[in-house]
């Protein structure tokens, strides 16, 4: 078993028969009840310390019944936000929670801004969930350095921290991960990350933060793991149990919260918990990323090509990630005055020389982003 | 330092393998490899799902922005569609999706054109009045009260929702400072350019009103009560003798729809808790049963009308129920 508590795949290979013996003198209708004996799979929290169940709950599109269900069951990590559905989410959380506060730890977010804004965040966030506390509270949505070290966002978590309406901290980030991530964990600030994390989006720098920030002593949740609801572009449907395994198999993430809206997901991804993935769901997860590549930079530094005018497409690209991605139309312009050859000659180009290997589409990227920074 | 001795196996001593036995032994074991290879190679049984489909993006309603909300101007505009709206709203978008989002409208307003943008306006495009009105509802902050803005509307703190025509419309100050006026003034101005004649959701004349509690009805495009086959449902909260109980209605596109929706409920009802009643005739059909987490549910489909009731415990009052909503349904347009 590896050391957070999970099986390994050697573990699958000493029980796998074992296991496909039980499964086979199964009666069909017990096999229909998925829920039913569940083999609950629990890791262990960074230093947090809290047994988690690896396969957990985003509220955010789960009704009450199901969000009750879930934890009936045996999820003990409920993910909201104080801005989910404008607050009605986390009062959902909080009728389920009522009178069993301590069968589920449940997480909350704020957004960043002044102080008092974000302590008034905190006390109606409270009342919703009619609690005296959260397990973890979060920042919403970080997305660089210099948001990891803001200080009064450290300010605020620290004094819910000592006044006791939070045990642990951490912050959420969707977007350029790996330098919000490595940030973390230079620093002793947080226990907690919520990052996006899934089979499409995962390149070698997300991946070595997040084996970085597990190193630090901080526990790992993983976001957006069946790559939200991105339609399939080649039509059919998406191999959402196994992009799930796939986010599982990674040893530094302890818990996956999928966003989960009816009761037979709930099934589906509780029946994830000890599973491993198999050959063939992860070549169908490759075609799936394949057709879905280029919807998101990940600013995985792999473009092949070079512009014939000497256009520097990464800096370019970063700031279009800062205006359209962060909508930080300052922040991008500011940053595009200091790239030294900016998108100027792209819109004469019809094709660009450069290949992004993701598969998105320079040219109009590159001549867009002149258009609205120049 | 003494060398230690090296172990020697042990050599088994017995009786001769028969040739017999040999074979057999490896007919077992290529069997059991064959099963683990297979169990390996796939894995759990991997049910997937649909995912919501790209829908058409923004067609030109840009004039729904005012070009000045005083003391600002629109200084940017932006556009963003099914696939990409995780860029915009993040972690929000499903929630969005679920509800038929088609497109988003963004406009941002600042002193002048270089300036950062202190005011933001978001008009989502959901397709249908319905949809719109669902996701407003669903989104509607637990502390604040309705508000004759737009269709539904509220006035909060920095910010302003609401709904109209099939528009959701968002907008937000991006300051610290408290310019709640100014995010107002701004919600009425882009409401009134909105054109939308009809002043509420047609579908929930036939819901009756004795007994239903205030702020209730409300449109569920998917899943509701987590029920994955049930789809583009009305549904109204009631007061009952013992607790509270819901009536619902969906009306589906054809009839097939409907019985396909009822196959799959009797199926997953009867694996997720306990059938008690399936009456089949020649124009409708009742599943009467319970869920675990829902309590009593009972639906009637009659063509392609699917109605029902939740929580009401006692198959008489529950039938009666259901039977009026569907009575009044069929006779509303």
């Amino acid at each position: 078993m590896k050391k957070d508590g999970r099986f390994s795949r050697r573990d699958f290979l000493k029980t796998g028969p074992a296991a496909f013996a039980v499964a086979a003198a199964t009666p069909s209708w017990l096999s229909a009840r998925p829920a039913s004996g569940l083999a609950l799979e629990h890791g262990v929290l960074g230093r947090t310390g809290l047994r988690v169940t690896s396969v957990s709950l985003g509220c955010m599109v789960a009704p009450e019944e199901v969000i009750a269900a879930a934890v009936d069951r045996g999820v003990n990590w409920l993910d909201t936000a104080h801005v989910y559905k404008n607050g009605q989410n986390e009062g959902e959380v909080g009728r389920v929670m009522r009178g069993r506060r301590d069968t589920a730890y449940i997480s909350t977010k704020i957004r960043s801004g002044n102080k008092q804004t974000m302590q008034s965040q905190i006390d109606t966030s409270l009342t919703r969930l009619q609690t005296d506390y959260v397990d973890n509270l979060m920042i919403h949505d970080v997305r660089n350095r210099a948001q990891v070290f803001n200080e009064t966002n450290l300010e605020v978590l620290e004094e819910a921290k000592q006044a006791g309406k939070t045990r642990f901290v951490g912050f959420s980030t969707h977007n350029n991960m790996a330098e919000t991530i490595n940030a973390a964990a230079e620093s002793d600030h947080y226990d907690i990350i919520l990052t996006s994390f899934n089979f499409s989006i995962a390149n070698p720098a997300l991946l070595e933060a997040v084996a970085k920030a597990h190193a630090a002593g901080i526990g790992i949740i993983a976001m957006k793991t069946q790559l939200g609801d991105f339609p399939n572009p080649e039509g059919g449907l998406t191999p959402h149990q196994a992009a799930l395994k796939w986010v599982l198999e990674n040893e530094h993430v302890t818990c996956a919260v999928p966003g989960t809206r009816d009761f037979q997901q709930l099934d589906q991804n509780l029946a994830v918990m000890g599973q491993r993935l198999g050959y063939f769901e992860g070549r169908e997860l490759e075609r799936y990323a394949a057709a879905t590549s280029g919807l998101l930079c990940t600013d995985c530094g792999t473009c092949e090509g070079a512009c014939p005018n000497g256009v520097d497409i990464r800096d370019v690209r970063r700031c279009a990630m800062y205006l359209e991605g962060y909508r930080d139309p300052g922040l991008a312009r500011e940053n595009y005055r200091q790239v030294a050859l900016n998108a100027r000659p792209c819109a004469d180009c019809t094709e660009c020389a450069v290949l992004c290997t993701a598969g998105a589409a320079l040219q109009p990227l590159l001549s867009r982003t002149h258009a609205q920074l120049a | 330092m003494p060398t230690p001795t090296p172990r020697r196996r042990k050599r088994r001593s017995g009786r001769p393998v028969k040739r017999a036995e040999t074979i057999a032994s490896s007919v077992i074991l290529t069997g059991l490899a064959a099963i683990f290879l297979i169990v390996f190679l796939v894995g759990s049984s991997g049910e997937t799902r649909t995912l919501a489909g790209a829908g058409s993006l923004w067609t030109g309603e840009a004039d729904i922005l005012p070009p000045r909300i005083d003391p600002l101007a629109l200084s940017g505009t932006w556009t963003y569609g099914p696939d990409n709206l995780y860029e915009y709203i993040n972690g929000q978008a499903p929630h969005y999706l679920q509800f038929g989002f088609e497109a988003v409208l963004v406009g941002e307003y600042a002193e002048d054109a270089g300036a950062m943008p202190e005011l933001i306006v978001d008009v989502y495009h959901m397709g249908e009045r319905s949809n719109a009105y669902g996701l407003f509802m669903e989104s509607f902050p637990p502390e604040e009260e309705l508000a004759p803005l737009g269709n539904d509307g509220f006035y909060g703190h920095n910010v302003a929702a609401f709904w109209k025509g099939p528009y959701y419309v968002r907008v937000m100050a991006l300051t610290a400072e408290d310019e709640s006026y100014t995010v107002h003034a701004a919600a009425e101005m882009v409401a009134e350019r909105i054109q939308d004649d009809e002043a509420g959701l047609a579908e929930f004349a036939a819901f009756p009103t004795e007994g239903l509690l205030a702020g209730t009805l409300s449109f569920s495009k998917v899943a509701a009560f987590g029920l994955h086959y049930m789809k583009d449902t009305f549904l109204g909260s009631y007061e009952g003798e013992e607790s509270v109980y819901r009536l619902f209605y969906s009306h589906l596109e054809t009839e097939e729809e409907a019985l396909e929706l009822m196959a799959e409920h009797r199926e997953y009802l009867g694996s997720a808790g306990e059938v008690t009643a399936v009456e089949e005739g020649a124009q409708e059909e009742l599943v009467w049963g319970r869920h675990q987490y829902i309590g009593a549910i009972l639906m009637i489909r009659r063509g392609n009308l699917v109605v029902g009731s939740v929580r009401l415990a006692e198959r008489g009052e529950a039938e009666g129920a259901v039977r009026d909503l569907l009575r009044r349904v069929e006779v509303e347009p």
